[in-house]
């Protein structure tokens, strides 16, 4: 093996172990148990990978492609994070974005059944194309309708959201490209790997402390009769200081 | 096949935005919000709450009026009501200073400090902030408000700072020790906790 690959692995151990210092330091499990779960699932898998018992095992690569299913679906649970912290249960927008986002996923599911399954190899490599696509597509929405009606993101929610978008693309362009063009695959097997560091160097900046949502604050009956006394009074002052001026 | 190629092409777009997007910054940095909102169920900052300080420095009115000779008095009396407004904000925020330095060292006494280091640190942060406002009192009380605006900016910028790690210490104060701490908080600062 390259020696590049021993830098990028100890770059991923390295990555993950200060995530989960700084989730740890920060006490950010209980803001985002979805995105921990995932982390730890993928922490775990790539340190068993590694253990030469394990991929030596004659049931390994059966294994590897379910767990590899598996931690896409746990994707999933990331782009809820995303749209849970964009929307919170309290939020207005709620509604808006559990219909927008449920009829961008039900299209989506149409559009796949309707499409039947696609022309891989395997049906595993199909199932983890289709979900990469809707677990990107699902975070696209949420970062739109959110940037739509200016719902503030976090460093964390944002960080989150485009790390998984990143890694989400180079998953599909690798993926696809196991069955379109072999030769295109190898290439890409060179970048993938680098694309998941670079997708865990975002989420350590990200997730490097607790920044969350801010939080909308309605204004009071109070508030609202305060800030519109302290309106009138300045103008009231901007027009005696007019009337000064024309008339000394 | 062309499902295929579509994925692919998906994939790379998908990709491309992700960059793009990452780029920007987030369309609102949080600027701990969460923090400050932890710390106001606590104190009332009365200096750093005020938002439109740019405005009480900049000399753009006190010009206007100025280029009217007929206006030169309105225009002194604007300098005067500035520079009374500018130093009772000043005295706002040192007052802020004050508290959360109180806070920051209560927090240490109920377990929230990370060490000596981070003692000495706000030691020093606080410091810097009080002597900076005692000097701006002093040349605003002298010059006037107007041409400080850059110094009065970083001051603020420096006090917001001070008050978000004094927010970020809080939400490292043990649990169990949160009604002790609340009930000596309130003991000595009855009129804002």
């Amino acid at each position: 093996m390259h020696p590049a690959w021993y830098i990028n692995g100890f770059l991923a151990y390295s990555l993950q172990a200060l995530l989960f210092w700084r989730c740890y330091r920060e006490r950010l499990w209980h803001a985002y148990p979805l995105f921990y779960t995932y982390l730890f699932y993928t922490t775990v898998s790539s340190v068993l990978q590694g253990i030469p018992f394990v991929f030596k095992h004659p049931s390994y690569p059966k294994l590897f492609w379910a767990g590899q299913l598996f931690s896409a679906v746990l994707r999933f649970g990331i782009a809820a994070e995303v749209y849970r912290h964009a929307f919170p249960a309290d939020s207005k927008l709620r509604q808006t974005g559990r219909f927008v986002s449920g009829s961008v996923l039900t299209a989506m599911a149409v559009l796949f059944l309707l499409m039947g399954e696609g022309p891989a190899t395997s049906s595993v490599l199909d199932s983890l194309r289709k979900i990469a696509l809707a677990v990107a597509a699902w975070v696209i929405v949420v970062l739109v309708v959110s940037r739509y009606f200016e719902v503030r993101l976090g460093k964390n929610i944002w960080g989150m959201a485009i790390g998984l978008l990143i890694f989400m693309g180079s998953e599909l362009v690798h993926l696809s490209a196991m069955d379109l063009f072999p030769r295109l695959h190898v290439k890409w097997g060179y970048v993938h790997p680098v694309m998941y560091v670079c997708t865990l160097a975002i989420w350590s900046v990200a997730m490097w402390s607790y920044n969350p949502n801010p939080r909308i604050i309605p204004l009071e009956e109070s508030q609202h009769r305060t800030f519109g006394a302290a309106w009138e009074s300045r103008w009231s002052t901007i027009s005696e200081v007019l009337r000064r001026i024309a008339k000394p | 096949m062309n499902q295929l190629v579509v994925l692919l092409l998906l994939g790379i777009a998908i990709s491309i935005v992700g960059l793009i997007a990452l780029r920007r910054s987030p369309p609102a940095l949080a600027e701990s919000d969460e923090f400050a909102s932890g710390l106001n169920e606590l104190i009332t900052l009365r200096g750093l709450s005020f938002k439109n300080f740019p405005r009480l420095f900049a000399d753009s009115d006190y010009r206007m009026l100025l280029a009217d000779p007929r206006a030169a008095g309105l225009a002194e009396e604007l300098r005067r009501d500035r520079r009374r407004i500018a130093l009772q904000w000043l005295m706002a925020l040192q007052k802020d200073v004050f508290c959360l330095w109180h806070l920051s060292r209560l927090l240490t006494k109920y377990g929230a400090s990370r060490g000596v280091a981070e003692e000495f640190v706000t030691l020093v942060q606080a410091s810097a902030i009080l002597v900076s406002i005692l000097l701006l009192r002093l040349l605003i009380f002298l010059f006037g408000p107007f041409g400080f605006s850059r110094g009065v900016s970083r001051l603020r910028h420096d006090a917001q700072a001070f008050s978000r790690s004094c927010g970020v210490a809080l939400r490292r104060l043990p649990e169990g020790r949160w009604m002790e701490f609340l009930r000596e908080w309130r003991v000595t600062h009855p009129a804002r906790g």
